[in-house]
């Protein structure tokens, strides 16, 4: 028998065609014993940090905010690949290489995880094929060039909307037909039981070093820690190994889009309802007949009409609580920080970032602690198209 | 646990098997190309060969179809067709006292979101006689199976050709109506060729169960019929009929063609 529950609470499961799952079984097996493999660990460990660069810096904010308070940054943006996601795909590639197979199978919305996909792809010697949704083709050439250039395969995906979430449908129909020798490197901690257990542990490294820096500057633990949430990889990894220590408010941020209260958001968890979308039952957008709505954010690692089942469930249970940013207060905290401390986030990392700010006017004396999940280098040009080079938002500090 | 009640469709199993020959079973999207066609579709197919209908109710995220159903279930969508409406078409079609029998196939969010229980009623008051649920894997399955043998609806369960003999005994133990048995891995969609290793699966699934063996996902002609009439009870056919429906003003004609050729196999 596993060891791993299939289950957070009512949330997460298996919700997928039997021909899926052998291959889930079988990866869940490999998994729980990579787990317990020294050798496993070590290899990991390794590629961690002679080719990704960890130990990720825990920065102090020098300037940003109201100084009632220590915010703290943790800088996963200044991983290798500019973004979290390095963690997990080098956790996953390994496993596929465990399992003896030769190809992996991605899906990518704006293109980062289907360049990170690549990279550990490149980086092991396994063959990369990556679904996209044509529209995200279009939009996203630079990093279509960056998949081909690392020797990864991307194939456009017509059906649906065009979108993330065909690309998934499209990846899960191909890993059917072919998971003898692919293996499916999901991109968040979403989907079928193993999935999102298996994605946390390969990205609870952010919490875990996290916890030890701010414990190493502070002498004590932060009172909030803060990560946005689409899937939620960054987001569970960041809170993993702080949801036993209670005096610890976990808050993740869902994109708002142009509002809450409009049809254009991602905030599966703050307006969807309980449902099953890509093999996993959570909170998901959909109509009340069950089909499932077009997500909106700024930030297309955001756009994703559901949320991982453990999120669901910290926020079902109250551990966690879940607010929501605008496209605009993201973008004006996106500016902040640039301006500020030179840093310029990820528009993913910068809801994060607008909600420790909203924090920071409310509360004294506290330690703040955000996941900064990513760099903005990716979103330069859509900001550009949006606020304009003369043109800066208002100074969200 | 084994066939705790029997209804048509176990019957219709039991006919043709009396006439020696499969049970055939046209899949078809409701909704597509338009929902008027919808019930003229169902009666066509039922007066020209059709033993049991597969009746989809569409999905906006449909994983375990290939692209000519997938692409039937978005007009569908387009088209408006909702749960709500399907069961009225269904109802139209149980009033007229047709022969084929109806087997629903949706996805499992739709089944939730329109309350397990409530829509298992719906299909027993419709007189569908079983429910495919392609992302419902046998873990996943206890609550739906517990309200089916209530309401009598037969669950139906896939068996994929890569099955471990463990899990092949447990499904098989389950069983009703028929096993939705896949002939190729993959996703739905017609191809040229029948899997080799039939015969031996079948043998395999049969030192389990009683239970008919329906072979799906892949056949489109007569021809494939007949090779795989040898081996099991019934034979499904989904993407190659809905491929000749494109065209509402010959889709009536064409469904009939079809299914008049596919029930005529040698």
């Amino acid at each position: 028998m596993s060891k791993l529950s299939a289950y957070f609470g009512e949330f997460g499961g298996m919700f997928v065609p039997e021909l899926l799952v052998p291959a889930l079984k079988q990866l869940e097996a490999a998994f729980s014993d990579a787990m317990v493999d020294p050798s496993f660990q070590d290899e990991f460990q390794t590629l961690l940090n002679e080719y990704a660069g960890r130990p990720t810096p825990l920065t102090l904010c020098r300037n940003l905010g109201t100084g009632n308070n220590k915010i703290y940054l943790k800088r996963e943006d200044l991983l290798h690949g500019g973004a979290h996601k390095t963690n997990q795909v080098l956790g996953q590639a390994l496993l596929t290489k465990r399992m003896g197979k030769s190809q992996v199978i991605a899906e990518t919305g704006a293109g980062q995880h289907g360049v990170a996909t690549a990279l550990a792809c490149a980086l092991l010697g396994l063959q990369c094929r990556v679904y996209m949704g044509a529209k995200d083709v279009e939009r996203q050439q630079p990093n279509v060039f960056r998949m081909k250039l690392m020797g990864a395969e991307v194939i456009p995906v017509h059906a649906g909307s065009g979108t993330l979430k065909d690309a998934v449908n499209e990846a899960m129909r191909d890993w059917s037909a072919t998971y003898e020798d692919s293996h499916y490197l999901l991109g968040t901690a979403a989907g079928p039981h193993p999935f999102p257990s298996l994605v946390r542990e390969f990205q609870k490294m952010i919490g875990e070093e996290a916890k030890a820096q701010v414990l190493e500057n502070e002498g004590r633990l932060p009172d909030t820690v803060i990560a946005c949430v689409g899937g939620g990889s960054n987001a569970i990894g960041m809170f993993a190994d702080f949801i036993d220590e209670e005096s610890v408010a976990l808050v993740g941020v869902e994109p708002a889009g142009k509002g809450l209260q409009t049809s254009e958001h991602g905030a599966a968890i703050n307006k969807g309802t309980k449902g099953i979308l890509h093999g996993a039952h959570t909170f998901i957008m959909q109509d009340k007949v069950g089909q499932i709505e077009e997500s909106y954010s700024v930030s297309a690692g955001l756009d994703y009409p559901a949320v991982g089942p453990q999120h669901a469930h910290l926020a079902e249970t109250g551990r966690a609580t879940y607010e929501a940013v605008t496209d605009d207060e993201a973008l004006d905290a996106f500016q902040a920080l640039a301006k500020h401390e030179g840093i310029i986030p990820a528009l993913e990392s910068s809801h994060a970032l607008a909600y420790a700010l909203k924090l920071d006017k409310e509360v004294n004396n506290q330690i703040i602690c955000i996941n900064l999940s990513g760099r903005g280098d990716k979103d330069l040009a859509h900001v550009y198209n949006i606020i304009g080079s003369n043109n800066l938002g208002s100074d969200a500090s | 646990m084994k066939n705790q009640f029997t209804n048509k469709l176990d019957k219709k199993f039991i006919d043709a098997k009396a006439r020696n020959r499969a049970a055939l079973m046209p899949f078809l999207t409701m909704g597509y190309p338009s929902q008027q066609l919808s019930l003229p579709l169902l009666e066509t197919l039922s007066e020209n060969g059709a033993d049991i209908i597969e009746v989809g109710i569409p999905y906006s995220d449909p994983v375990a179809d290939g692209p000519v159903i997938q692409a039937s279930s978005q007009i569908s969508l387009e088209n408006g067709t909702t749960p709500e409406k399907v069961f009225d078409i269904l109802a139209a079609y149980a009033e007229k006292k047709h022969s084929a029998t109806l087997v629903i196939m949706t996805y499992y969010n739709i089944l939730l979101q329109q309350g397990l229980e409530n829509f298992v009623r719906q299909c027993r008051d419709v007189g569908v006689t079983g429910i495919v649920v392609p992302d419902l894997p046998l873990e996943e399955s206890k609550m739906l199976k517990g309200l089916l043998d209530e309401y009598q609806v037969h669950l139906i369960h896939f068996v994929p050709p890569n099955i471990s003999e463990q899990r092949l005994e447990k499904i098989a133990k389950q069983a009703s109506g028929f096993i939705y048995l896949i002939s190729v891995t993959g996703v739905t969609g017609k191809r040229k060729q029948l899997p080799v290793n039939l015969g031996p699966l079948c043998s395999k699934i049969r030192e389990y169960t009683q239970t008919p063996i329906a072979l799906g996902f892949g056949i489109g002609s007569a021809e494939q019929v007949s090779q795989a009439a040898q081996e099991v009870d019934g034979v499904i056919i989904g993407s190659a009929l809905i491929e000749e429906l494109k065209e509402p003003q010959s889709a009536i004609d064409n469904a009939a063609i079809f299914m008049r050729e596919v029930s005529h196999y040698e």
